[in-house]
């Protein structure tokens, strides 16, 4: 038996306060609907899919919002109606209209157990059906990427099988290089993950989720981009001082153009005969020869350098063909419209080199990116990037002419 | 069954004898007021208080290191603070935030409103309760003083392996980390057990299962997770702790360790440990809408069966965090459907709270508004968790803001906003006066628009791309825009707290200016047996242990059907409390014990950081207490037997043969 006073309820004016409620919920769904729709130039959108992986995973998770969006309209939205429609006279009791003590309903019980149970049987099949999908390894012959994630930066290596002499003959892989990861448009890039020391998480959600790199152990995953284009990444695993700071970027060609890419990364460096750059080339294997390696010119010594906290730095060879430095965090190549047409040539054009960026980093590295806990451990040297070389003006000139021949 | 029978009537407990006060030390304070009266209390409310006075300033701490985080990103390459202390306030906000703020808050309830719902005169061991509390506060105490002592943890709460090792962290940070929650977490592990005996051993006669309140309910089934699931958690922190202190090679990479280990570890503690967290929030809410609905709880059996599933689907989903560590397909797709089936009993919980309000006569008092607030904004956070649990979604998600939204949505929004409830709901019961309405309407508003605007676009943050635990990020990823608002938001958070504290203060004043210091039983019209007792409770919770008849025992005293089947009220709880009966029960003494036992954990925990000299200077204060603690006499001897004279209560049944047994443990 119910006893309600439906009339009476009926004729009463809207309260303030549920009028409060229902304006606030009406003013959040806005909101959320004004931030999704909405969304202002984001170069690291996981909403804007540029490859296969991340559509296949945008066209997964699209109709779960939906549902998900449908599912938080009816709670919350039923909740609204009841504390308005239910809403006792004033804040007293009313002993005279007790609610009727209802203590359940199997049917609805069931029906809310149920529905639930199936709405999900059928995420869960479309989510296993994806996972499989997702995990499917390119064809062998299908360029394959070694990435390896170190405090701070990304380290890129790609074995193309070193024409005539045998692998363990080989005293480099074809080519090494960092932070801009160059692939293939329209191509499934297979990648073989790893880190030095901590570990890392590697993310460009335009093109693909994210999969963590760890020490120790060897990750595969996939990559593809549909067209030419840069793509933005960062680390996503909290990986010590810096982490903010270990960008990257994937940088997608035109098959042809790739394969010019290629030929040309593997080209050693050869040592500058003009004269400051010459200088600065022999202050290189002097001040960054312990860690940095530019094929040609200098081998940084191997070893076993683990626990590795420094000590291997980004390979240089071709540092002119990478439009950003410093783990992405500055840009080499200029930002202006004539610069960026140049693609990775832009070095062809000197004016389209970032030099003053370039000369401020090698100044004073520790200063432009945190690399040290303390303002002490600066001093003493203790620095896990990066350290400040105290070069003078003249030996930067030397220096920055000699990265400058590097294209 | 709900109480095994005592065989006998027990006897009269006997005066402390002579020879069991060895040394005068040992004999047991009396302070009923004053400081001294705190330190040594073994009282389950006063103990309550204290959780619940501690875990508000460790909330204000936290509170602040959020703002700092929140003021650090408002716009991009922000610089008010270094990467270093940058990841060392976002590191003790989330420690500081999950151990010493939502579960020791949970713990507060639990331990002021357990007893009193069961219809107990205290938990079922006082001194290891205080042990507990002075033990939680040594752990905080330790994390806290890292900021003066060298430096802070700086590896996020989670302190993955291998970055959490010497040569990457190397500060005594991430010392103070593992040995700060090794003592919470010994805490935690003591007060489980004392709370999981309690429910089980002191509930009242005639409360057997099925009419024992909800919060309580909730709060058993999270403490017995806690207690699984703490080990686990103080295992890794061990192994981590021999790693960095003595050289060990757990998580030495180099040694051949595999980072994994830790991962695994840590998550099989940290999943149930939101549900740990969760559990005492859905017992609130379980409490606070049916009374303010004036209706029963929407299908009771059903919310503790569904509190009990989650209990054990919490166990099997831990690698759900561990989507994107490249642990195979398989794995993947069992832990992501594994982690969907939670999703079922939860809107099972959700659901009938709707229902319980459904055809209800709905008072909209603060503490029911922060109950709505804490379903709906908790549906939220549940419906962003089901889009992790679809694996490739969460690939996109990891370690982004959109995590950082959806578990602020589950517990600011879920835990939080109802502990807010809970303080409004159940003040009058622990102070003698209400908290004001007025004030607690706009902390409440305040409280949803700052949340909202705080976590909200969050969502879309880390949709957008933008990692969580960067202390900078750059101009041009499109970021500016929604971390200016929730710097805002979080503004707006911190004035709502402000503004309790406001309501604290100036509710005190008011009601003790009038000269209020008790008031009447049950302000709410409530349900649940605590409501049967005056307010406060006296020391000793119930002069006569209830008899219980039926579920919402409250209730039914104060209403039954008239002969055509209708509700109609028949007594004023006024009529029907827990009354007087001339019998004072005996209660044990308040210790010194424990709290030097906890400070003597302490020092342990200074010592493995410092200096093992001070750790066998703690270890022999431990040992000294321990033994003092067994010693000592039940009661002080000099205190004079209560009027009247006897201090038999003539209680019968193993309640009371429980609790004077317990007493002394």
């Amino acid at each position: 038996m119910i006893h309600r006073p439906t009339a009476r309820r009926q004729t009463r004016r809207t309260s303030a306060k549920a009028r409060a409620a229902l304006g606030l919920g009406a003013a959040l769904a806005a909101v959320v609907a004004f931030g999704a729709g909405c969304v202002p130039n984001a170069k690291q959108d996981s909403l804007k899919p540029k490859g296969h992986y991340a559509q296949t995973i945008y066209n997964l998770v699209v109709p779960v919002f939906i549902v998900g969006g449908i599912v938080s309209v009816i709670v919350i939205g039923g909740t609204l109606y009841f504390a308005f429609r239910y809403r006792a006279k004033g804040d007293e009791t009313d002993d005279e209209n007790i609610p009727e003590p209802i203590h359940g309903n199997t049917a609805f019980e069931l029906g809310w157990t149920i529905t639930p149970a199936v709405i999900l049987l059928v995420v869960g099949f479309a989510t296993v059906v994806t996972i499989f999908k997702l995990d499917k390894q390119p064809p062998p012959q299908n360029p394959h990427i070694e990435v390896i994630g170190q405090q701070w930066w990304w380290e890129f290596r790609y074995d193309l099988g070193g024409a005539d002499v045998k692998k363990e003959d080989r005293k480099y892989d074809d080519i090494v290089t960092a932070n801009d990861m160059v692939i293939p448009a329209g191509t499934d890039i297979s990648l073989k993950m790893t880190a030095r020391d901590v570990i890392h998480g590697w993310w460009v959600p335009e093109l693909q989720g994210k999969r963590d790199v760890v020490p120790g152990r060897v990750t595969m995953f996939n990559v593809a981009a549909d067209k030419p284009g840069t793509y933005y990444g960062q680390c996503t695993v909290m990986c010590g001082l810096s982490h903010a700071n270990m960008r990257f970027t994937v940088i997608a060609l035109p098959k042809d153009e790739y394969k010019t890419w290629l030929a040309e990364q593997q080209k050693p460096a050869v040592m500058p005969t003009e004269e400051l750059a010459a200088a600065g080339g022999e202050l290189f294997k002097s001040q960054c020869g312990e860690c940095h390696t530019v094929r040609g010119i200098h081998d940084a010594p191997t070893g076993d350098k683990s626990p590795l906290t420094a000590g291997a730095a980004p390979d240089l060879t071709h540092l002119m063909s990478r439009p950003t430095f410093a783990s992405g965090t500055f840009d080499l190549r200029i930002d202006s419209k004539r610069c960026v047409a140049k693609g990775l040539y832009f070095a062809e054009d000197q004016s389209c080199i970032n030099s003053a960026e370039l000369r401020a980093w090698l100044h004073d590295p520790p200063a432009m990116l945190p690399m040290a806990a303390e303002e002490s451990d600066i001093a003493k040297g203790d620095v896990r990037g990066m350290p400040d070389l105290g070069l003078s003006p003249a030996a930067l000139d030397q220096l920055v002419a000699f990265l400058e021949t590097l294209k | 069954m709900a109480i095994v029978e005592a065989p006998q009537q027990l006897t009269v407990p006997e005066p402390a004898l002579p020879e069991a006060t060895p040394m005068g030390v040992f004999q047991r304070p009396t302070a009923t007021t004053g400081w001294r009266s705190w330190v040594t209390t073994i009282d389950h409310k006063k103990i309550g208080k204290m959780y619940g006075f501690m875990s508000i300033i460790f909330f204000i701490i936290g509170g602040v290191e959020a703002l700092l985080i929140r003021t650090q990103l408002a716009t991009p390459n922000g610089t008010l603070l270094s990467a270093q202390v940058y990841n060392e306030v976002f590191t003790m906000h989330g420690t500081t935030m999950i151990f010493l703020v939502v579960m020791p808050l949970g713990v507060a309830f639990m331990n002021y409103f357990i007893p009193l719902q069961i219809g107990a005169r205290d938990v079922a061991f006082p001194r290891l309760n205080a042990f507990g509390f002075w033990t939680f506060l040594a752990g905080g105490i330790i994390l806290n003083s890292s900021f003066l002592l060298g430096g802070a943890p700086d590896n996020g709460w989670y302190n993955y392996a291998p970055n959490s090792l010497v040569v990457y962290s190397p500060t005594h940070g991430v010392d103070f980390w593992t040995v700060g929650l090794i003592t919470t977490g010994l805490a935690s592990l003591v007060t489980a057990i004392n709370i999981i005996t309690t429910v089980i051993n002191m509930r009242a006669p005639g409360m057997t299962w099925f009419k024992l309140p909800v919060f309580t309910w909730m709060s058993l089934v999270g403490q017995f997770m806690l207690l699984f699931a703490i080990p686990v958690l103080t295992a890794a922190q061990f192994m981590l702790l021999f790693d960095r202190r003595f050289g060990a090679n757990y998580f030495e990479v180099a040694q051949g360790a595999d980072p994994l280990l830790w991962q695994h570890l840590f998550w099989i503690f940290g999943h149930p440990e939101v549900y740990i967290m969760i559990m005492p929030a859905f017992g609130m809410t379980s409490d606070i809408v049916p009374v303010f609905s004036r209706k029963p709880l929407f299908g009771y059996k059903v919310m503790v069966l569904s509190g009990i599933a989650i209990g054990f689907l919490g166990w099997g989903v831990w690698a759900h965090h561990m989507f994107t560590s490249g642990m195979g397909p398989v794995s993947v797709a069992a832990f992501a459907v594994g982690s969907m089936t939670i999703a079922i009993p939860t809107g099972v919980k959700i659901f009938n709270w709707m229902a319980t309000m459904w055809r209800g006569q709905i008072r909209f008092t603060t503490a029911m508004l922060f109950a709505i607030g804490m379903f709906t904004m908790f549906t939220l956070g549940g419906v962003s968790g089901i889009t992790h649990a679809v694996s490739p979604a969460d690939t996109q998600q990891h370690d982004t803001y959109y995590i950082v939204a959806h578990f602020h949505y589950v517990l600011f929004g879920g835990a939080f906003l109802v502990f807010m409830g809970a303080f409004y709901y159940w003040w009058p019961k622990m102070f003698g006066h209400k908290l004001s309405e007025k004030l607690g309407h706009w902390n409440f508003w305040l409280m949803m628009i700052g949340f909202n605007l705080t976590f909200g676009p969050q969502h879309i943050l880390g949709l957008q791309g933008m990692p969580r635990r960067v202390y900078t990020y750059l101009p041009g990823y499109g970021w500016e825009l929604w971390n200016m608002v929730s710097t805002i938001g979080s503004y707006i958070l911190a004035l709502s707290v402000l503004l309790f504290i406001i309501n604290v203060v100036y509710s005190r004043r008011k009601a003790h200016a009038a000269g209020q210091f008790t008031c009447e039983p049950d302000p709410w019209d409530a349900r649940t047996l605590e409501w049967t007792t005056s307010s406060p409770p006296p020391e000793f919770d119930f002069y006569e242990i209830p008899d219980v008849q039926d579920l919402d025992e409250a209730w039914h005293r104060k209403y039954a059907e008239d002969e055509n089947g209708r509700l109609v009220r028949i007594a004023k709880m006024e009529d029907v409390m827990d009354k007087p009966n001339g019998k004072t029960p005996h209660m044990p003494s308040p210790s010194y014990w424990p709290i030097v036992a906890a400070f003597s954990v302490m020092l342990i925990g200074y010592g493995i950081i410092f200096s093992l000299a001070l750790c066998a200077v703690g270890v022999f204060l431990l040992f000294v207490s321990t033994v003092a603690w067994g010693v000592e006499p039940s009661t002080h001897e000099e205190v004079p037997p209560a009027e009247p004279p006897s201090p038999d209560t003539g209680e019968t049944g193993a309640a009371r043969e429980i609790h004077e047994v317990g007493a002394n443990v």
